[in-house]
């Protein structure tokens, strides 16, 4: 009996013991929590933001601790969500391209307006990078780095076919990619266009055609439009009509050479990781590689992709934490940080700022296009759905189980019944 | 009864009492608590960082409407139903026939029964990634067979037979047969494992008897093990069925229900609609939709096994 007694007030002791010590309130540096999302896998950003960037903040204000975590984007959502109910979100973290508008409507980003107009330096980034952080004419963040996607075409082939500039228009586009194409029996040993099937692709030949996925106020779908039947049926066409491309895209190496430095496509629709890929698996290739905006049909659009910094609303050093955004905004500061994994920074003076820019004239080609035609995705706080539903709808499509029309019928009736949804509201 | 006999009795059931408390909370907690919690949100509206709204029966409705226009949930559930005839039927009787082989006293059994039983202890997602590499159109092993099989017809038939390459995952009529082949083989090991427990509590001397009495091996099999053996059968067919139902990781991570929704399961619709989407209402209510079906089909399986039990003494 005794012992038991022992054992019980022991245990209570313990419990006692954790229950405290989760109370105390340690005294300390002022600590920011800081999520980084992108960062190279050689170890190259954890290290510049580790040893250089990081201690360089802290130097200059005394008493304050940066703890940066990086988060693969598999984790991403799933951390922040979790860490934004448990009232403990980082002060400052990184999202990507579609996040502005589920972040705003949850209230999960701090509007950064006012600090903005104070800090003036919103003129020195380029308009479709800074759109990425924008919901209903207010900003949520600044952005970190981008990626635009361009046309690549291998200007040998180009010629070989009898082409003398790359293709400009859609037709252009298809007969081009039809010339180049060279299959034995129903294998595609050169794929014309390298295709895979994807709603990105979808949304810019979407734009091209002067369409759109749902109207300015995000309330009404406008995918059963005749410009998004005629952008859905020309994906189409180039895999059944044209043949350009197996359905089931060109095979991709696992771990292996991409499709276009592997030199088994002709052309293909990708951002400046298309450069970097010839650069690295065929540097020999890289002087017939051609960079050309994509082709237009009604207009000519350049779709950009750029990842941003946020604030939580959570945080209890706003004042610190828009700091800690502003220094990693600084031109040197966000070239360094882009040249680690080869992105394009979202801002003019770290463009002019980074060495790598330099190095790879190519790079230049890629922000005259995304500064000229550049666009990014439209901010909805549905949009992982709406993205999702998309992808079924042009695969229904390209995969022959659904005529385009349909496809984009259906799909647009079920997009009107979820922005319903949150009007109701 | 005595009061000294009462007393004991007490003090043993608060002895079970104490032992049982630990588990019994981590239960209430980890358990009992988050399924009741779920079945809450399954009739609110509730995205984690605001206040579950109630909504009363919208997500039940909603998940009605979606099987009534074949939308996403509804293929969801047919390719759940087409993963569990793919790999339950073939993966049992596989996993019978290597049981009775290794059964059968060949020499180096323990080899091939950890061999077989590997797969079942490697993690899924590493296995995925495996089967993804086997499966890679331009560099897996399975299109460089095809070619070698191309080959080999063509030096034998004397002219020119080509194969082509499949792409696999990324075909929406070859994505799910692939997911199928490869969880069959990952199943494998442990239904093996459990047949072979099921051999092993057979008697020899009915076997002996058996032979005695002229019966051939084939009759041997239908007249004592294949009986002897239904309640393992029963066991493994009502698991798979549960497993079936369930299966998530080799989807997510081989083909995140792709192309064309080819492969999405249904949990795989609950994870993208709690997760993705911050539906936590709409992704409980299937959770207990897809309950509700494994009750059933776990009861029908039961009812179907039940009965004719045989026992020789």
């Amino acid at each position: 009996m005794n012992r038991t007694r022992i054992v019980v007030l022991f245990a209570l002791a313990l419990l006692a013991a954790g229950l405290l010590s989760g109370c105390t309130h340690r005294q300390g540096p002022v600590e920011l929590e800081l999520w980084i999302a992108d960062f190279s896998s050689d170890g190259k950003t954890r290290e510049l933001l580790d040893k250089e960037l990081i201690p360089a903040f802290e130097a200059a204000h005394p008493g304050v601790k940066v703890n940066t975590q990086y988060i693969p984007w598999a984790h991403l959502d799933e951390k922040l969500t979790i860490s934004f109910a448990g009232g403990v979100a980082p002060d400052v973290f990184q999202v990507g391209a579609e996040y502005v508008g589920g972040l705003a409507y949850r209230g999960m980003a701090e509007p950064l307006d006012d600090r903005i107009a104070k800090w003036g330096a919103k003129d020195d980034f380029f308009p479709a990078s800074w759109s990425t952080c924008v919901y209903r004419g207010r900003v949520y963040g600044l952005p970190y780095l981008s990626a635009p996607r361009v046309l690549l075409y291998r200007k040998d082939l180009l010629k070989q076919a009898g082409f003398d500039h790359p293709p400009e228009t859609w037709e252009e586009l298809a007969e081009a990619a039809q010339a180049m194409t060279v299959r034995r029996g129903p294998v595609f040993e050169l794929a014309g266009m390298n295709l895979p099937v994807s709603w990105q692709v979808f949304v810019e030949f979407l734009w091209e055609n002067g369409g759109r996925i749902f109207n300015e106020e995000g309330t009404r779908s406008l995918l059963d439009s005749p410009e998004a039947v005629e952008a859905l049926q020309f994906y189409c066409d180039l895999y059944h009509k044209y043949q350009v491309c197996p359905t089931s895209g060109m095979p991709v190496a696992g771990g292996g050479v991409p499709v276009f430095a592997s030199r088994r496509a002709a052309m293909e629709i990708m951002n400046q990781f298309g450069i970097y890929n010839v650069r690295k698996y065929a540097p020999d290739l890289l002087p017939e590689v051609g960079i050309a905006p994509t082709p237009k049909r009604k207009r000519r659009v350049v779709s950009v992709y750029t990842d941003w910094l946020a604030m939580s609303p959570q945080s209890k050093h706003k004042d610190l934490a828009w700091d800690l955004m502003t220094f990693l905004m600084e031109p040197k500061n966000l070239a360094a940080y882009n040249a680690t994994m080869f992105f394009i920074p979202p801002r003019r003076s770290a463009v002019a700022a980074a060495g790598f820019m330099k190095e790879n004239p190519e790079l230049q080609e890629f922000v005259r296009l995304m500064d000229q035609y550049g666009q990014s995705l439209p901010a909805i706080p549905e949009w992982f759905e709406i993205r999702t539903g998309l992808q079924s709808a042009v695969s229904a499509a390209i995969y022959g189980t659904k005529t385009p029309e349909q496809a984009l019928r259906d799909y647009s009736r079920e997009l009107d019944a979820l922005l319903a949804e949150r009007v109701k509201r | 009864m005595t009061a000294r006999a009462t007393g004991a009795a007490k003090r043993e059931a608060r002895t079970a009492w104490l032992f049982l408390t630990p588990g019994l909370a981590l239960f209430f907690l980890f358990v009992l608590i988050p399924v009741l919690a779920a079945l809450y949100l399954s009739f609110c509206r509730y995205d984690i960082i605001h206040r579950p709204v109630w909504i009363g029966l919208d997500n039940y409705a909603r998940l009605g409407r979606d099987v009534s226009n074949h939308g996403v949930f509804y293929l969801s559930l047919r390719n759940t139903a087409q993963y569990a005839i793919g790999t339950i039927p073939v993966g049992m009787a596989l996993a019978l026939g290597l049981a009775l082989l290794v059964n059968a006293g060949l020499r180096g059994v323990t080899l091939y029964r950890t061999t077989y039983y590997l797969p079942v202890v490697t993690s899924l997602v590493a296995v995925s990634m495996v089967w993804m590499w086997l499966y890679d159109p331009t560099y897996g092993l399975l299109n460089y067979g095809l070619e070698l099989f191309s080959r080999a017809l063509t030096v034998v038939a004397r002219h020119r037979v080509v194969i082509p390459p499949q792409t696999w995952l990324a075909d929406p009529g070859e994505a799910m047969p692939a997911i199928i082949a490869m969880s069959i083989w990952r199943g494998l090991g442990y239904n093996m494992v459990i047949y072979l427990a099921g051999l092993q509590g057979i008697p020899d001397h009915l076997y002996e008897a058996a032979t005695i009495d002229g019966a051939s091996r084939w009759q041997q099999f239908w007249a004592i093990t294949w009986p002897l053996l239904k309640p393992t059968t029963a066991f493994i067919l009502v698991i798979s069925v549960i497993g079936a139902s369930q299966v998530f990781a080799q989807v997510y991570v081989m083909t995140n229900g792709g192309p064309n929704n080819a492969t999405t399961t249904i949990v795989h619709q609950i994870f993208q609609n709690a997760f993705s989407f911050l539906k936590m209402g709409y992704a409980s209510a299937m959770a207990f939709v897809l309950f509700a079906l494994i009750f059933l089909l776990s009861l029908i399986t039961l009812r179907l096994t039940r009965g004719g039990e045989v026992e020789y003494v």
